[in-house]
């Protein structure tokens, strides 16, 4: 008897602390599709007499640029990742097989770069002496480059991982290095592959640092503009959280479909490595 | 290796720059015209009053998130390890916020923290705690532990859910053993999870340690520094600097960021060493 009530006080408190996680994200939405003054109460009630202003959601559309945001974050994310795990996780096999002073030094060179932080100021010039200023690839490259020593880390160990006897029967089969690499290694490095997407994805999807020191406005993703957005419209709470529903509402709902697979890979990937 | 060449390039390179422009008078309106000032932004630096606020707050910030999210962590990923349907739910809702950008997350708890009709002070006042409504954000005395909130509540799930990861992965048998065995439940989780999810413990470290030194958005997206610099961490500082064209000083501030975050991990090694071995 003492051990249900116990559990049942257990769930009640969980459920509690569910609420402080639901509750924001409730005041986003419901305060979406209020008229400007009732979102500005910014309270937790239904829009008076259930009328909702889905207006709110056309103008953010026109004046928050969001087309053109939506299309800056999916390009910079999706060329970054491609970037990072094409060259994360070849450099991390020859890491991991070769033997040499210079791979331990490319090594700890990565590791190192866990934990520096990166050297804005100075990347400022060298994107300016290499004409990258600006630009979308200069962006990409940043991005790909930051996101490197985190997904070398977890290659390497999963590499180290996969038997060395393998890549030497594709070899004498006569298999040239880079397509048993391609072939053999890279499909088996797949959970990794999973975790560095999925992190590498919503850390480019979601930084403003980068592109805040190195781009223009017209190279921001959501994360930002919403920003610039927040600033020109701040007593308008209805637009604002209305621009927060559709910046977030991309991975949200990703999430909610795929919440499993995503939260599986994300900590067994770090937790394995 | 192209990894290492684009590494390179945009990190390596940058570094060690850094340590020759940290310098320097260098600023954006004479972008080539470069000279060596010696020791000056040092010594400016270590003058200006905002630089140890900034120094502060930053080891503040680091000190509070990453005890709280460890300790919060753990005891949540005990509590909801068993498999069932509710911890399930808990489980993807907590870690929902690893889904939204930190300047997001910024903007809903400025609303959140409003003064005059933010949620939290709407609730206090409305059970009668009206005393306790405080200017949170505005707040000089008060900002610095609301941002250090908000970056534990977008984190928690998170780290909770290596916790989870950690504690699934020990065999069942070991606890079935020790409850033969006698053991309570506080026993078996002092005995057996503990010691057995010290590699989960160790990622959680280090990734809570990194995002709590290199801190810049949480702190531009809700306070922007202000108010009056009392929130100004290293990475606000830096881009402060930076955005007033500064860039030999802020290449310097730079620098001394990248120093402490060095003694920092020099001083958690011992922890660090041990994810090593583990993972």
């Amino acid at each position: 008897m003492r051990r249900r009530l116990q559990g049942y006080f257990l769930k009640a408190f969980l459920f509690l602390a569910s609420l402080v996680y639901m509750i924001p994200v409730w005041i986003v939405v419901v305060n979406s599709l209020k008229a400007r003054r009732d979102a500005n109460l910014l309270g937790v009630g239904l829009p008076v007499g259930l009328k909702f202003h889905l207006e709110n959601y056309r103008t953010v559309f026109i004046e928050g640029g969001i087309a053109r945001a939506l299309f800056n974050g999916l390009l910079e994310a999706t060329a970054s990742v491609a970037i990072i795990i094409l060259l994360a996780s070849i450099s991390a096999f020859v890491i991991a097989r070769k033997k040499s002073r210079f791979m331990e030094f490319a090594f700890y060179a990565f590791i190192f770069g866990l934990i520096i932080p990166a050297a804005l100021i100075p990347t400022f010039l060298v994107l300016n002496a290499t004409k990258l200023i600006n630009t979308y690839l200069g962006l990409i490259l940043v991005f790909a480059t930051y996101g490197l020593p985190i997904s070398v880390f977890l290659y390497t160990g999963a590499v180290k991982s996969i038997p060395r006897e393998l890549d030497e029967s594709a070899l004498i089969d006569g298999s040239s290095s880079l397509r048993m690499f391609y072939r053999i290694i890279f499909p088996l490095l797949k959970p990794v592959t999973v975790t560095i997407f999925i992190f590498s994805f919503i850390g480019a999807w979601n930084d403003v640092l980068i592109p805040l020191f190195f781009t223009g406005g017209d190279k921001w993703a959501l994360p930002l503009t919403i920003y610039s957005f927040y600033g020109s419209k701040s007593q308008e709470w209805n637009l604002i959280f209305a621009d927060i529903v559709i910046t977030v509402s991309p991975l949200v709902a990703v999430y909610v479909f795929a919440q499993r697979y995503i939260i599986s890979g994300m900590t067994a990937g770090a937790v394995k490595g | 290796m192209p990894a290492l060449t684009l590494f390179g390039l945009f990190f390596i390179v940058p570094n060690i720059a850094n340590l020759f422009l940290g310098f320097t008078d260098w600023t954006i309106y004479y972008l080539y015209e470069i000279k060596f000032n010696g020791l000056y932004n040092l010594k400016t630096l270590f003058s200006e009053e905002t630089f140890w606020i900034a120094l502060k707050n930053t080891l503040f910030f680091t000190l509070v998130t990453v005890i709280a999210k460890l300790f919060g962590a753990f005891l949540l990923a005990a509590l909801i390890s068993r498999k069932a349907r509710f911890n399930n739910y808990l489980r993807a809702v907590l870690f929902m916020p690893v889904m939204i950008s930190g300047m997001v997350v910024g903007i809903i708890f400025v609303a959140i923290y409003n003064p005059q009709s933010g949620i939290i002070n709407s609730f206090l006042r409305s059970v009668g705690l009206g005393a306790l409504a405080r200017e949170w954000l505005v707040d000089a005395k008060y900002a610095m532990t609301c941002i250090c909130v908000m970056e534990i509540w977008q984190w928690l799930g998170f780290h909770m859910a290596v916790f989870v990861a950690g504690i699934q992965s020990i065999p069942e048998e070991y606890f079935e053993a020790a409850t033969i065995d006698g053991a309570n439940s506080f026993q078996r989780m002092m005995r057996i999870t503990v010691p057995l999810i010290v590699p989960s413990f160790s990622v959680n470290f280090v990734f809570s340690l990194i995002s709590g030194v290199k801190v810049f958005t949480q702190v531009f997206s809700t306070t922007g520094g202000g108010p009056a610099d009392a929130t100004q961490v290293f990475g606000t500082f830096l881009y402060k600097n930076f955005s007033d064209g500064l860039l030999g000083y802020s290449a310097s501030v730079g620098l001394v960021m990248t120093l402490v975050i060095l003694v920092i991990t020099m001083a958690s090694l011992p922890i660090l060493r041990k994810a090593e071995v583990e993972l």
